[in-house]
């Protein structure tokens, strides 16, 4: 008898077709962060966190490549040019102090802001911030660091001109931005880096490096008093009005669908993008167009890559993005695939394009994506580095304070006709262009299909002769 | 200055199951996630020499179906609950992870349980990755600039060993693997005795051990794993090789054998690569990228593995420089390394970025969770996570100069360049 009551303590076999249920639901709110500035008015954004014994420390200009004016590259040159000499520091110097303190300190531009980032252990960050002013308020510009640059620079371009995929890219942009400031390439083209004089990258520091252009986010294991001395000591009297920027250009529409392919003789792959312009990060379709591309490309099992690499077996991944900056972005689908399959790849891509923006998705797909969505929020701010990029995107496009806090609740009210509508109004197949970094003779017949067929080659001049 | 920190102990429970799976537990409050994952102690240099490339084939086989999880169900139930997932293949361990929110640890162990129990590959999806895995080559090695570089110095500084191949593998002889070998591969590596558990994130530890047992439990220890190792011969003389292809500029590559994990000089090696090639005032940098221009980039590291490891330095011919120009003063830079070693100061920057490097990496579950699998799967001793600044810190720079003098010795050295098609 007594031995029954153990067997009565055994429970029914695990049901192992099913997950077990989930604990109690955790809702990882966004990170709270506080809003100071500097005397001169300079905002500081800090996200505290004293986890790790570490600051991270950035400082933004709202200026970028979209500013290069007739010289592209500029702002790109002459922020890396930032530490070749500053203050009475040589490159050297600046190189081997910062070395010294184990810390990273760099400077770059994208196409609507300039970055220059600090992170340095806790307690080397007031030797680490001298040498950060010194490098943002009084660089040099020697002239033989500024030629050492120039060559690097252009050698730099040519050894990306050699990956297809980068290839691809400049090509799709260069197709939709013509004419706008995000026609070109932040890094320049070897023609305008030979443009570059010593007066152009001190110009443009004068004009853009200016305090009424600029915030901080900090993060990681600051104390904000202490933090905002510090800053005031080397930033306080910087000075500089905000800057008028002129009108952005608006690029024109594609009317209708063609092919460029960069012609890349002997390539084994094709390197494929696929798309059309966008909206910008303060549109309001921004929200149910990033969730449509989630389902449509932006994750594992989406439809293309579903595609594409499980179904097909074109490709290692394909996937598909919402660029959207300050001004008007792109969306578009990438991917790789062997030259063999190249047409039949994109008859796959416009095959989901068309879907995407004829038919509604399935109730399933949306609560997948919802869920996804909501739920990796938590995964996304586990250090205050990442914090940083979400506190740097609410001032960079002037965001809601809470965009990030109210965000699940903006994703939990989409439906599915919202997300056809935008679907339909952004990924419209008939739009798109389609550009291939492959080599031209294997694909070029086959690809006539989709529209006229232009070759160019690795700088985007069209060939005279076809290669056949 | 280098010596006034210490960093926060990482701390961990471990044990294991009565079937031999490894568990270590780190528990960490800072964001309501946990990330889990599961080390195999298997890799490349455990496949035949007429199989390589199996052993990652295999890992994209663990996505493809299991008893209870279709092919590609794996992504769908963790984006379905806003986690993220992926695996990877080295030379010595494949992994796989999934990083949820903390109310999902019971679905992320039994996913990782119910692929570790039984898999369900059907002869359609073993040849659909199949295809996948000759894309992923092409693209990470056949369609890229240099993209053979790595693959040909493994061939030259182990040819004939274990490492001699990377992981990517040879494609001829994945055609030829049948599907069964999916399964035998299965039983002899996949199983609790051959793996390492490891929870790093906000979880209950009494739950954790519990929703452990329950799913990993009563899977069937494997037999004892059988491995054929073939060591690499020492180099005894230097080797060269040139690879013509289509790149932009030429670059040379020179490799040395190294040493593997836990060898008391893994330490002053790592050191020594960061000194010589790591930074913008390393070196390399210093001297033949700003004052000589000679290259667009010039880089050195080392890279212990299980049972061996390789020092490299790469470098980038600078616009009309010639590749033995660029050799040349690499070996001078090595020279000067093994003659006079390096200063306090060097090495003291060196410790710097060491730990500014390991205090960064502490801030994510996944990077803490990694270090510690890492130590114990190839030195049952987690512990020597919290032993690795200190061990940096033992280095002086008499070992830095003795282990240059020791494995930077032109006579045992790979060099290998890589010219564009059509130089001369």
């Amino acid at each position: 008898m007594i031995s029954n009551i153990n067997v009565s303590h055994r429970t029914e076999p695990l049901d192992r077709s099913r997950p077990p249920e989930p604990g109690r639901a955790s809702r990882a709110g966004f990170p709270p962060f506080a809003q100071l500035q500097l005397r001169n008015g300079v905002p500081l954004f800090i996200v505290e966190n004293h986890g790790q014994a570490y600051v991270s420390l950035q400082l933004v200009l709202r200026s970028g490549s979209r500013s290069d004016g007739q010289l592209p590259g500029l702002a790109t040159f002459t922020s890396e040019l930032l530490l070749s000499g500053a203050g009475d520091r040589t490159m050297q110097q600046i190189a081997d102090d910062v070395d010294y303190l184990g810390a990273v300190l760099d400077a770059g531009a994208g196409r609507d802001e300039i970055t220059v980032r600090l992170g340095v252990l806790t307690r080397f960050l007031p030797q680490a911030l001298a040498i950060m002013a010194d490098a943002v308020l009084r660089p040099t510009f020697p002239s033989d660091e500024l030629d050492r640059e120039r060559r690097q620079s252009i050698a730099a371009l040519k050894q990306n001109q050699s990956d297809p995929s980068y290839l691809a890219a400049v090509e799709f942009r260069r197709q939709l931005y013509r004419g706008t400031p995000y026609g070109t390439e932040i890094e320049g083209t070897e023609e305008s880096l030979k443009k570059i004089r010593r007066q152009d990258c001190v110009q443009f520091h004068q004009q853009h490096f200016t305090a009424g252009n600029a915030f901080f986010v900090a993060a990681g294991d600051v104390n904000p008093e202490a933090l905002l001395a510090m800053l005031n000591e080397h930033f306080g009297e910087w000075e500089g009005a905000a800057i008028e920027e002129a009108p952005f250009a608006e690029p024109e529409a594609t009317a209708t669908p063609r092919v460029v392919i960069v012609h890349r003789p002997g390539s084994v792959q094709s390197a494929l993008r696929v798309g059309a312009l966008g909206i910008s990060r303060n549109h309001p379709d921004y929200v149910p167009l990033a969730i449509v591309n989630t389902l449509l490309g932006g994750y594992f099992n989406s439809r293309i890559n579903h595609n594409l690499r499980e179904v097909n077996g074109f490709t290692y991944g394909a996937r598909s993005s919402v660029d959207a900056p300050l001004h008007i972005g792109t969306v578009s689908v990438t991917t790789s695939v062997r030259a063999e399959v190249t047409a039949s790849a994109l008859r796959e891509i416009f095959k989901e394009l068309r879907e995407i923006a004829t038919y509604p998705v399935t109730e399933e797909e949306l609560t997948m994506v919802k869920n996804y969505v909501v739920g990796s929020q938590a995964l996304q701010i586990e250090t205050p580095g990442q914090v940083a990029s979400f506190v740097k995107a609410i001032a960079l496009y002037g965001l809601p304070a809470n965009y990030f806090d109210s965000f699940p609740d903006q994703v939990r009210l989409l439906d599915v006709e919202i997300l056809l509508q935008v679907a339909a109004r952004w990924f419209q197949p008939d739009r798109m262009v389609v550009i291939v970094a492959g080599d031209a003779t294997a694909i070029q017949e086959e690809l006539k299909e989709l529209g006229p067929v232009t070759v160019v080659d690795e700088q985007g001049i069209l060939s005279v002769e076809m290669p056949t | 200055m280098t010596q006034s920190s210490t960093l926060p102990p990482i701390t961990f429970d471990r044990y294991h199951l009565p079937n031999g799976l490894e568990v270590i537990l780190h528990q960490r409050a800072a964001t309501p996630i946990v990330h889990v994952l599961v080390w195999y102690h298997v890799g490349s240099k455990d496949e035949p020499s007429d199989r390589t490339g199996f052993a990652h084939l295999f890992e994209h086989m663990m996505f493809q179906g299991s008893k209870n999880v279709g092919k590609t169900e794996h992504f769908t139930w963790v984006q379905g609950i806003g986690g993220v997932t992926n695996a990877s293949t080295s030379q010595d361990r494949t992994n796989y992870f999934q990083t949820v929110p903390r109310e999902y640890l019971g679905l992320a162990l039994w996913l990782e349980a119910d692929r570790m129990r039984s898999l369900n590959v059907s002869e359609e999806n073993f040849q659909n990755q199949l295809s996948v895995v000759k894309e992923e080559r092409k693209q990470r090695y056949d369609n890229q600039p240099y993209g053979l570089r790595y693959l040909t110095m493994l061939e030259m500084l182990f040819g004939g060993s274990s490492y001699g191949w990377g992981p990517i593998g040879d494609m001829a002889h994945l055609d030829a693997a049948p599907l069964q070998t999916v399964q035998e591969f299965h039983q002899q590596y996949y199983v609790p005795n051959n793996a390492v558990l490891i929870l790093a994130g906000d979880f209950d530890p009494e739950e954790a051990r519990r929703l452990i047992a329950e799913q990993f439990g009563d899977i069937p220890a494997g037999g004892a794993i059988q491995r054929q190792f073939n060591p690499a011969l020492p180099l005894t003389q230097q080797l060269r090789h040139t690879i013509t292809d289509q790149v932009p500029f030429p670059s040379v590559s020179i490799g040395f054998r190294s040493v593997p994990i836990g060898h008391p000089d893994q330490q002053a090696l790592a050191l020594l690569g960061n000194i010589l090639g790591g930074g913008a005032s390393s070196r390399l940098s210093q001297s033949i990228v700003h004052d000589q221009q000679l290259a667009l980039q010039a880089y050195s590291f080392n890279l212990p593995q299980e049972r061996d490891g390789m020092f490299l330095m790469q470098a980038t011919a600078m616009h009309g420089v010639g590749v033995e120009r660029l050799e040349e003063a690499l070996w001078e830079e090595i020279e000067k390394l093994r003659t006079e070693g390096p200063t306090q100061h060097e090495l003291d920057a060196a410790l710097n970025k060491t730990e500014a490097a390991l205090v960064r990496g502490l801030g994510s579950a996944q990077s803490v969770a990694d270090m510690l699998a890492q130590c114990q799967v190839f030195q049952q001793d987690p512990a020597r996570v919290n032993r690795l600044l200190d061990e940096y810190r033992s280095v002086t720079v008499d070992d830095l100069r003795r282990v240059a003098q020791h494995y930077l010795s032109p006579n045992s050295a790979a060099v290998l360049h890589y010219l564009p098609n059509g130089w001369n």
